[in-house]
């Protein structure tokens, strides 16, 4: 074996003990909270159901819920119609929401979104930058996000109605109370 | 004595035993001292006894819900059925550490009783490894890092075992194989690193290990077909297979164990591939540790992961240890390693199994990759993420094509090289028949290019598994005048190597045709149902008869009750949702009415809770998904029959004439 050959292995086994060893910084049942209260990125995506993107600057100013999922995360099917009965009673009101599809294939989100009835806005993240840019853990994922564009709380797991309408009226009625900044459903 | 004092003291007895035992059976091999040898020997099997007693102490303590231990009260309850009770041994990490640990212990005797007679310098060797390692695993479970036998103030009742846990018989199965399957590597492990020690050149000690490893290997693929079973019969979600972190710890070890044994018979043929066989051996047994660290350390996320504890630190120790020793060993002993020769011919059997050695390898480096991104990502950005199904799916389905093609020609090529006259006769068929295979898929299987290739593929090795045993069968009708059952009996009996071998290519090819097909072949629909409504999915009607709450002793239910129809079935299917009183969450019980065709599995995704007036229930039905489990038993006994004995030979004269005749029907 080259010696070229040698260094690549051991700093392979290194960086894999690196790796390990840093993960112990947290406990695992511990989410942290990550992006939360960080501005949320910025980000123009194309939209699932036809031509034009779709841009985050679109929302400026409003309440927005930004919810990771994809046709093949079963989790997602289960949240969906808690998020549908949300969305409807909030559809008139100032609150946006928007709906990524993460590393999937245009064909199947639209089947999804369209047997799920889904009926907010959905844009297509297939690299997975903008999930990347929020810290998405594991989808399902839903980040919610001030007026004033900074992430205010986030979800992660299938999210419950309960779940939804609180992190939404905190952000919406001053002095409703805290935010919760992090939970999980799983 | 209580069971606690029991197991404890056995635990703690054993732990000083293993170490003199490693220490003398070291010394025993450099001075070659009788006595130290013959110590070490008896200090394995009194090991061996005092784990067994902590097991039995366990299980006391368990079956008589004695609460004052802690994991007990933590897994039992008083209302838990006495099946579970037995099994909650392997339900949480300290009880799984001691299996693992009785496990080892089993082998270590083993080793130092039989394979110190058959090779005694290296088994000596090879038995000092051992008990170094079962020192490490008794030091977990004598220290609080994992020590089952933890006292605490009895409760009057223990909060029983993970729901999850005690919803299916087929946790008495999957666990114990899959420890079987990791303990048992270390065998095969302990005489590489043995053959290191002493500088052997050899392959001594790969005859030594060679139905251990084929064991292993078997053990951990049926666990793992066993695991998928279980998470599709209890998680109620309609799969079998999510990538999940802690079944690709299970599935790495087996992928390179799986090149292993294809790259031993090279090894064994042609003197080659010493080193490679040697690091393999080494992966594998590395990866096997990595899987119990990334599933007790707690550092993924994942359904199985246990919770963390101090273990996760101390495997990980292990595993830096168990890597740089076995691999500073290796790059030390390389210069004695070189083989003689090269592979030669591209078209020769020893080609392809390399070929087919380095897909593995890729595959396994992918899932590793896979599974490790998200804590290589957190340890750069500190950002937590995870990786989806996709990235698995696009990268492993091309690579399992890809094995399967390599499935049915490695086989089919000769040692050396073949002609063209060899290639014609070995393949003709198996390519018409891939044509064939394709051809249904096409007509009659499931869309997609995948599907597609996945059929042909599968057809091109099964045809290749069936000219053989036509061949051979042949051969021995016409050598010894047999019939065809009673030759097709003495070819499996008496080549168990190799049939069983072929008869393992087969189960693989019933597991890939069942799971493309149920991949791309499943109908999903979801109705809400009031009592009497129906709905259709594919050729069959189900309809709600009633949504009742059911009462067990130690779980609550919400039970519907649906009947099937159409599709040449009727009964009745009874999706739950089940309620644990240790569990705020309710666990989804699927209804499944399985058929060699499909399955239709049913799920309660909810329900009114107030009057029970309406559910809402997922259908599936999903094609060809029983196959799965059967492919699993056919693999399992394809390797029994590979690792079975060969009977011993006896000379039956044989005319020239039929050798003649025999060698016209077998190439």
């Amino acid at each position: 074996m080259s010696r070229w050959l040698r260094a690549v292995l051991v700093v392979a086994i290194a960086s894999l003990v690196v790796v390990l060893a840093l993960a112990f910084r947290r406990a695992p049942t511990d989410i942290r909270t990550g992006t939360v209260g960080k501005p949320a990125a910025a980000f123009t995506l194309e939209k699932l159901d036809g031509p034009g993107t779709w841009s985050s600057e679109q929302a400026k100013g409003k309440v927005v819920v930004v919810n990771f999922f994809a046709s093949w995360c079963i989790p997602c099917k289960e949240e969906n119609p808690a998020l549908v009965r949300v969305y409807e009673r909030y559809r008139a009101s100032d609150v946006v929401f928007i709906g990524v599809l993460y590393q999937d294939s245009r064909d199947s989100g639209l089947k999804y979104v369209r047997d799920n009835g889904v009926a907010w806005p959905t844009v297509i993240d297939d690299a997975g930058r903008v999930a990347f840019s929020y810290g998405v853990f594991g989808i399902p994922e839903t980040f919610f996000i001030g007026p004033d564009g900074v992430i205010v709380g986030r979800h992660i797991g299938p999210i419950d109605e309960t779940t939804l309408v609180r992190g939404i009226e905190c952000l919406r009625v001053p002095n409703a109370g805290d935010c919760p900044r992090a939970s999980a459903s799983r | 004595m209580s069971w606690a004092d029991l197991g404890g003291a056995a635990l703690r007895a054993a732990l000083p035993l293993a170490i003199w035992g490693c220490g003398a059976a070291a010394y025993g091999a450099a001075k070659r001292d009788g006595r130290a040898l013959a110590s070490s020997r008896w200090s394995a099997l009194l090991v061996l006894v005092l784990v067994g007693l902590a097991i039995l102490a366990m299980e006391g303590a368990l079956v008589t819900h004695d609460f004052s231990i802690e994991y007990v009260a933590r897994n039992n309850a008083r209302a838990t059925p006495l099946f579970f009770t037995v099994i909650s041994l392997w339900a949480a990490l300290e009880g799984s550490i001691l299996l693992w640990t009785i496990v080892l212990a089993g082998a270590t005797a083993y080793v130092a009783w039989r394979g110190v007679r058959e090779m005694p310098r290296l088994a000596t060797v090879a038995l000092a490894v051992l008990l170094g390692m079962l020192a490490f695993f008794l030091l977990l479970v004598t220290t609080p890092a994992a020590d089952p036998f933890v006292r605490i103030d009895p409760p009057p009742d223990g909060s029983g075992p993970n729901p999850l846990l005690q919803n299916h018989p087929l946790m008495a199965l999957h666990p114990p194989l899959l420890y079987l399957g990791y303990v048992l590597f270390s065998v095969p492990f302990a005489y590489a690193i043995a053959s290191l020690i002493l500088g052997e050149g050899g392959d001594r000690w790969l005859v030594a290990t060679r139905r251990f490893a084929l064991v292993s290997w078997a053990l951990l693929g049926v666990g793992i077909v066993a695991g998928s079973w279980w998470s599709y019969a209890v998680l109620g979600w309609g799969g079998y297979w999510a990538w999940d972190p802690v079944e690709n710890a299970a599935i790495m070890p087996w992928l390179t164990a799986t090149a292993y044994l294809h790259s031993v018979m090279v090894e064994e043929k042609r003197r080659l591939l010493r080193t490679w066989n040697l690091s393999l051996v080494i992966t594998t047994f590395a990866l096997t540790i990595l899987g119990t660290f990334l599933t007790r350390s707690g550092v993924v996320n994942s359904v199985h992961a246990f919770t963390q504890s101090a273990i996760g630190p101390l495997l990980l120790g292990y595993f830096v240890a168990i890597v740089v020793l076995s691999v500073g060993l290796l790059l030390w002993r390389m210069p004695r390693l070189a083989d003689q020769g090269g592979i030669g011919a591209p078209l020769s059997r020893e080609a392809i199994f390399l070929f087919q050695n380095v897909v593995f390898v890729a595959a396994t480096l992918t899932v590793l990759l896979g599974t490790l991104y998200p804590l290589i990502a957190e340890a750069i950005s500190g950002a937590q993420l995870s990786i989806g199904r996709p990235y698995f799916d696009r990268v492993e389905v091309p690579l399992a094509l890809a094995l399967l093609f390599l499935m049915g020609i490695g086989p089919q090529l000769p040692w050396h090289g073949a002609s063209r006259a060899t290639l014609e006769r070995q393949f003709t068929v198996p390519v018409v028949a891939a044509a064939l295979g394709a051809a249904v898929a096409v007509v009659i299987g499931p869309s997609g290019v995948f599907a597609v290739l996945t059929y042909a593929l599968a057809a091109f090795v099964a045809a290749t598994v069936v000219q053989e045993f036509a061949r051979g069968v042949r051969a021995r009708r016409v050598l010894h005048g047999e019939t065809a059952v009673v030759a097709l009996a003495s070819l499996i009996r008496r080549s168990g190597r190799r049939y069983g071998g072929y008869i393992v290519h087969l189960g693989i090819v019933v597991v890939a045709v069942a799971v493309a097909t149920s991949q791309a072949g499943t109908v999903q629909i979801e109705r809400t149902l009031s009592p009497t409504g129906s709905v259709q999915a594919g050729p069959y009607l189900l309809t709600l008869n009633s949504v009742r709450d059911m009462s067990e002793p130690q779980r609550e239910l919400v039970v519907a009750d649906l009947d099937i129809t159409g599709g040449g079935t009727s009964g009745h299917l009874r999706p739950a949702l089940v309620f644990y009183p240790n569990s705020t969450q309710a666990i989804g019980s699927p209804g499944i009415a399985a058929s060699p065709r499909d399955d239709v599995y049913t799920i309660l995704a909810a329900y009114d809770s107030r009057a029970h007036s309406w559910a809402t229930i997922r259908v599936l039905v999903i094609p060809l998904v029983s196959w799965i489990w059967l492919g699993g038993a056919i693999v399992g006994l394809g390797a029994v029959i590979a690792a079975l004995p060969p009977p011993r030979s006896r000379t039956r004269p044989v005319t020239v004439a039929r050798v003649t005749a025999a060698r016209v029907v077998e190439p």
